[in-house]
């Protein structure tokens, strides 16, 4: 289980050598924040620069490559099936999602965690069960893939945005435009949209009482459908940084629109 | 989760009980049905609780083990969970069905934990960078009524509660070679520090209301669950499981989940005390058998 026995594995004590290096002060403690401005020069609340592409897979019914600072993923939703293996008749659509990290898309290698990645799909199904029309196809399955080509942090936020505008692309029916936004609690304060350094000051440093939040929202329907918080926060600083994320959310929401309403326009024409 | 066919007019009344704060067996939307646990269940392991929550029936059994710590994390050990899913709980659960479920209830577990403040991991270091121990958290599921991610928290806290780790009286590194003493005595044991141990809650949204503690007709009802794991009064862990919330109605929620831990987190480690006080640790003795 713990190692992946359809691919060669490299030798199972090796280490990243990172780990030997003495870690350059950037993110530990005052500099990261002090002078009111990140390392990569945002500001706390400001979100990295972002892009996304429609149809990039021929092949898939719809697709997008999206962009946000350093991390890149791309998702592509497939023909609707029948769902495999169930015995009795389901009114409701179901969607299958399947999460991969690219191997070269993290610091450490692959490290063959099946659990992260059964994570993210679990949490990217949620937010799009409740986005997805899911009624207008009774016993089908829709297929999702999501592989993450460079991981710079937000994830799981890039994701359901590149999924959301994947399932757009595809024309399948959708209750609203779904967007979300990561941030992270890192010694009392709320940072938007962190970088992989800024999620993982919580793992090395563990005085730090930092935490990472995902929110997703529709912001039309003024609803949340999918939320994940793990690390340890006090609950005023959590729901601060939910307001905050709204607020991005709904940012992103007439960006989207704008850059949908544009392939719309293009396609007619 | 499981099939159970409920008709509108049971779905209606579910509803309408909620609103009025009354539900289906008298309780509020605040209230948690009758819990029941015992501790040092089983032998073989050296934490265990059989922990029933209404109808709910879990076994969860600790077992350590001297393992290599993490190189990035060279002073401290590690926890694992691991939860079964049997097929006498729910049908759905029969050969791989309960698999997924499983596995998200160990990541939430995984994740609740992962925080030094809620469990503290140093604890459980030997030597630093050689020898750690690595506690593996076996939970089974006998019965199921709802509401399991609760059940199993719980389950799990008073299980830790109950661990008794041999204390190491030497532990000498030889040119790279551990070599570990432990005590001879079985009774002379460290304890783990359960106090800020994470208890997951699950708030569901049924019509505009939040309820914990779903039972499982509830859960049917219900048009969006979220897991929110606390520990002392820090949240730890939120995660939705189903359905959406308006953000009003994810606020009062996660307000609703923080102050129910709370209290059950005092009284559950108040009944763990005084269970040990009464009983002690020694092995139990069931007059007619071990379930019964």
């Amino acid at each position: 289980m713990p190692f992946d026995q359809k691919r060669i594995n490299g030798p199972e004590s090796s280490l990243l050598y990172t780990q030997f290096i003495d870690n350059d002060n950037k993110f530990q403690g005052k500099n990261l924040y002090s002078k009111g401005k990140r390392v990569d020069g945002r500001e706390r609340q400001e979100h990295r620069k972002h892009a996304f592409l429609l149809n990039t897979i021929s092949k898939a019914k719809g697709s997008c490559y999206i962009e946000n600072g350093n991390t890149k993923i791309i998702c592509a939703v497939f023909e609707l099936r029948e769902i495999p293996r169930i015995s009795k008749y389901s009114e409701k659509g179901q969607i299958y999602c399947d999460f991969k990290y690219a191997a070269f898309s993290r610091r450490m290698r692959k490290s063959n965690d099946e659990n992260e990645e059964k994570l993210m799909s679990t949490n990217i199904r949620t937010a799009l069960e409740s986005t997805v029309c899911l009624h207008e196809f009774p016993n089908y399955q829709i297929d999702l893939y999501v592989m993450v080509l460079e991981d710079d942090g937000a994830v799981l936020a890039t994701a359901i945005n590149g999924s959301g505008l994947a399932f757009i692309d595809a024309s399948i029916q959708c209750y609203g435009i779904i967007t979300s936004t990561s941030a992270s609690i890192i010694n009392g304060e709320i940072f938007i949209d962190p970088t992989s350094e800024e999620e993982r000051l919580k793992n090395d440093t563990n005085k730090s009482k930092s935490a990472n939040l995902t929110l997703s929202s529709i912001s039309s329907m003024d609803q949340i459908p999918q939320v994940f918080f793990h690390g340890l926060a006090d609950l005023s600083l959590i729901k601060s940084a939910k307001e905050k994320i709204l607020d991005t959310n709904k940012t992103h929401v007439l960006y989207f629109k704008k850059l949908l309403s544009n392939k719309i326009a293009n396609v007619r024409a | 989760m499981a099939y159970n066919p409920l008709s509108e007019a049971e779905k209606t009344f579910i509803l309408h009980g909620v609103q009025d704060d009354f539900r289906n067996d008298g309780r509020s939307r605040r209230d948690y049905r009758p819990m029941e646990f015992e501790t040092n269940v089983i032998t073989s392991a050296s934490g265990s609780t059989r922990f029933c929550l209404a109808n709910s029936d879990i076994i969860v059994g600790i077992k350590p083990e001297i393992d290599v710590p993490l190189s990035n994390r060279p002073n401290e050990g590690k926890i694992d969970f691991f939860v079964d899913c049997s097929a006498n709980a729910l049908l759905d659960f029969e050969g791989r069905g309960g698999e997924e479920l499983a596995l998200e209830i160990s990541n939430c577990l995984r994740l609740a934990y992962s925080a030094a403040e809620s469990f503290d991991l140093k604890a459980l270091c030997i030597l630093p960078k050689h020898q750690c121990w690595k506690l593996f958290v076996d939970i089974l599921i006998l019965q199921c009524s709802g509401n399991l991610y609760d059940a199993i928290s719980f389950a799990v806290k008073c299980a830790l509660f109950n661990t008794r780790i041999p204390r190491v009286s030497s532990a000498l590194l030889d040119g790279g070679n551990v070599d570990l003493t432990l005590s001879d005595d079985p009774l002379d044991c460290d304890r783990l520090n359960v106090e800020s141990a994470p208890l997951l809650v699950t708030t569901c949204r049924i019509g505009d209301q939040c309820v914990v503690d779903p039972s499982t007709e509830e859960e049917i009802c219900s048009t969006g669950s979220i897991v929110i794991g606390v520990s002392q009064d820090k949240v730890t862990l939120l995660k939705t499981i189903s359905g959406s919330f308006h953000p009003e109605t994810l606020e009062n929620s996660i307000d609703l989940a923080v102050n129910t831990a709370l209290k059950i987190n005092t009284k559950l480690l108040s009944a763990l005390k005084e269970e040990e006080k009464k009983i002690g640790p020694s092995i139990r003795h069931h007059k007619s058998s071990f379930l019964m």
